[in-house]
């Protein structure tokens, strides 16, 4: 499971969870985030942080702070690969070296071998976006874009994320060879119509068919 | 068979060089918290070029109807050893120039104008809509059109459409209807008015008319530059010169043309990138429009509205607007994003060219080649002298892309 850390900077992110971000940076605490994380640890195996660069530089200390109190496993920086790329390395190994894991980042406009030499230098699992933004919807093909990075990583566990809508599109990537889905958007925007029923119908779902 | 050239030489995939660029591209970003700008694409784009912007294949195969246009207006266009230029520059290295000029419509833009509007007319779309500059892009968009079966409408900037009144007519030739902007036919057009009733105009109002227009008529807007797909429909004239320059036993050294959006250069510079080796690539750009020495590799509007996604580029900022310059193709205020990538990086270098040494070099390319190239064309020939003159001595193989013809623009000799 992933959390975010909230923040104004959210460029990579689509409208919904933006608007999810704009509520977290007004309402965040660190007592919230325990108690949220504590809950998803006795749901999930192991939890994982979204932070911006930004924030997690002007934020170092207490993002650290967190991920120790909290029992996070990793930390992923959604935008430190496109936007600070010459920093990559030395914050992975700093992440790393802090004894965390680093989850990379990459999306269709990643060169190969920039996936190549980062994924060397990670120890993690990969996180791949379908999109150039979370939650939006552009043409493309489901399953060239997981051929492509699974013929690049190969024995690499991947899970993709942005733009998944339904129990079918994630059916699709597991057949694929996908190992996980992040799901956010079509969440989010379940619980803001109340449809909580809707809610727990999908989750259902998709356990049954994690289960099938 | 429909045509004697060799058609050979006309690859059968178009390249896109993200998946090869040494750091990752920076996606395009909203510029609005609470809607989607990049989703907006859905709504103005041809399906399969919002794909083709996209995406992470390397080559994209370019369809048999697209295959056969491309012949029909003059592909492969030639690449020519310039022996006289380089008699009259007593240069002891070779000068080749790949000619784009020698299309119907005399320029390059046609190569990215006729898969847009084939993939336009596919989905069933009966009218396109752009913006021009100098006019080299509305007329490629205009003739696209009808080949396919299309109307179009053009905006085209102000200050060019009263100075370059034999465009308009070509473009009213091919079909189009050709509007002065800022307009009165958009918000964003009567915006600009209020503000100035004889405003010269700026691509980026432009382009933010031909959006706004698009949106509000429910058809679908052509893309004359910067983005990757258009680059990539452009990679057609790099291919087609390495394939002519391994037919010639050459191999270039140094490559050179100019840059307003950036896709004649990426187009050409990209394909013959992707062997590694190392060479001299040098952009040149219009004094008047300093993008690389005084721009700022930041994220952008595209147009002036803001309508479109942000992009990550070297940028004058979006409400630039140049001086009415003679080169009206290179007054955009920014520049592709893998192309800024490339000289944030020290990979392409940039120069920059003013109106006198431009004129020089036109006039010593038409005494010499023949070629009346376009102004824009002309920094490229600039450059290229001014580095053969500089570096006289050596015996390198340099390949200059002229990307247009300079016939409908003749009034800049009108002074001389």
């Amino acid at each position: 499971m992933e959390l975010g850390y909230p923040s104004r900077r959210a460029y990579y992110d689509g409208p919904r969870i933006r608007e999810t971000h704009e509520a977290g940076v007004v309402n965040f605490n660190e007592t919230s985030i325990e108690k949220l994380s504590a809950s998803l640890k006795r749901k999930a195996e192991k939890i994982y942080l979204l932070a911006y660069h930004d924030d997690f530089l002007e934020n170092r200390e207490k993002i650290y702070g967190i991920l120790k109190r909290c029992g996070f496993s990793g930390l992923i920086i959604p935008d430190l690969l496109t936007d600070f790329y010459d920093e990559n390395e030395d914050i992975i190994r700093e992440i790393q070296g802090s004894g965390y894991e680093y989850i990379p980042f990459f999306n269709p406009s990643s060169p190969d071998r920039v996936i190549r030499n980062v994924s060397k230098i990670s120890n993690s699992w990969v996180y791949y976006g379908l999109m150039p933004s979370t939650g939006i919807n552009v043409p493309y093909s489901q399953d060239a874009v997981v051929s492509r990075i699974n013929s690049i990583l190969v024995d690499r566990e991947i899970n993709f994320g942005f733009g998944i809508r339904s129990v079918d599109d994630v059916r699709k990537l597991v057949s694929y060879g996908a190992h996980g889905a992040a799901i956010g958007t079509l969440l989010i925007t379940m619980l803001e119509k109340h449809d909580i029923d809707g809610f727990r119908q999908f989750i259902n779902d998709l356990v049954v068919m994690r289960n099938a | 068979m429909i045509s004697t050239q060799n058609t050979d030489i006309i690859p059968e995939n178009w390249y896109n060089v993200v998946p090869d660029l040494p750091e990752p591209l920076p996606p395009p970003r909203d510029n609005d918290l609470h809607k989607s700008s990049i989703e907006l694409l859905n709504r103005i784009l041809p399906k399969k070029v919002i794909e083709q912007e996209f995406t992470f294949r390397k080559y994209e195969k370019i369809p048999d109807e697209v295959m056969e246009l491309y012949e029909q207006i003059g592909r492969p266009t030639p690449l020519v050893r310039a022996r006289n230029l380089e008699k009259y520059l007593d240069y002891k290295g070779k000068i080749f120039y790949k000619f784009e000029g020698a299309t119907v419509t005399g320029s390059h833009k046609i190569n990215t104008a006729i898969p847009q509007a084939y993939y336009a007319a596919s989905e069933g779309i009966q009218e396109v809509t752009t913006e021009t500059g100098a006019g080299q892009w509305g007329t490629a968009t205009a003739l696209a059109s009808s080949m396919n079966g299309m109307k179009s409408k053009v905006f085209m900037v102000n200050v060019s459409y009263r100075q370059k009144p034999l465009r308009k007519t070509v473009m009213n030739l091919y079909g189009a209807e050709v509007i002065p902007s800022p307009s009165t036919i958009t918000e964003t057009g009567r915006k600009f008015l209020s503000q100035s009733p004889d405003h010269p105009g700026s691509l980026g109002i432009a382009i933010s008319e031909a959006v706004e227009y698009a949106l509000d008529n429910d058809i679908r807007y052509l893309l004359g530059s910067v983005m990757n797909s258009v680059i990539t429909h452009q990679s057609i004239i790099g291919l087609e010169t390495q394939k002519q320059l391994e037919i010639m036993g050459e191999e270039a050294d140094v490559l050179i043309g100019c840059v307003g959006g950036g896709s004649n250069f990426g187009g050409f510079i990209f394909p013959l990138m992707r062997d590694g080796r190392e060479r001299t690539i040098i952009s040149s750009t219009a004094r008047e429009v300093p993008k690389f020495s005084k721009g700022k590799y930041r994220y952008d509007y595209v147009d002036n509205a803001g309508i479109l996604p942000s992009i990550k580029m070297y940028s004058l900022g979006s409400d630039f607007v140049p001086e009415s310059i003679y080169a009206g193709g290179l007054r955009y205020h920014g520049a592709s994003p893998s192309l800024s990538l490339l000289v944030k990086n020290g990979i392409v270098k940039s120069e920059e060219v003013g109106e006198k040494q431009v004129i020089d070099a036109l006039r010593i390319f038409a005494n010499t080649q023949g070629i009346v190239a376009a102004p824009e064309s002309g920094h490229a020939i600039a450059s290229t002298i001014e580095y053969v003159k500089s570096n006289h001595d050596e015996k390198k193989t340099i390949v200059v892309n002229v990307s247009g013809h300079g016939l409908l623009d003749m009034s800049i000799f009108a002074g001389e």
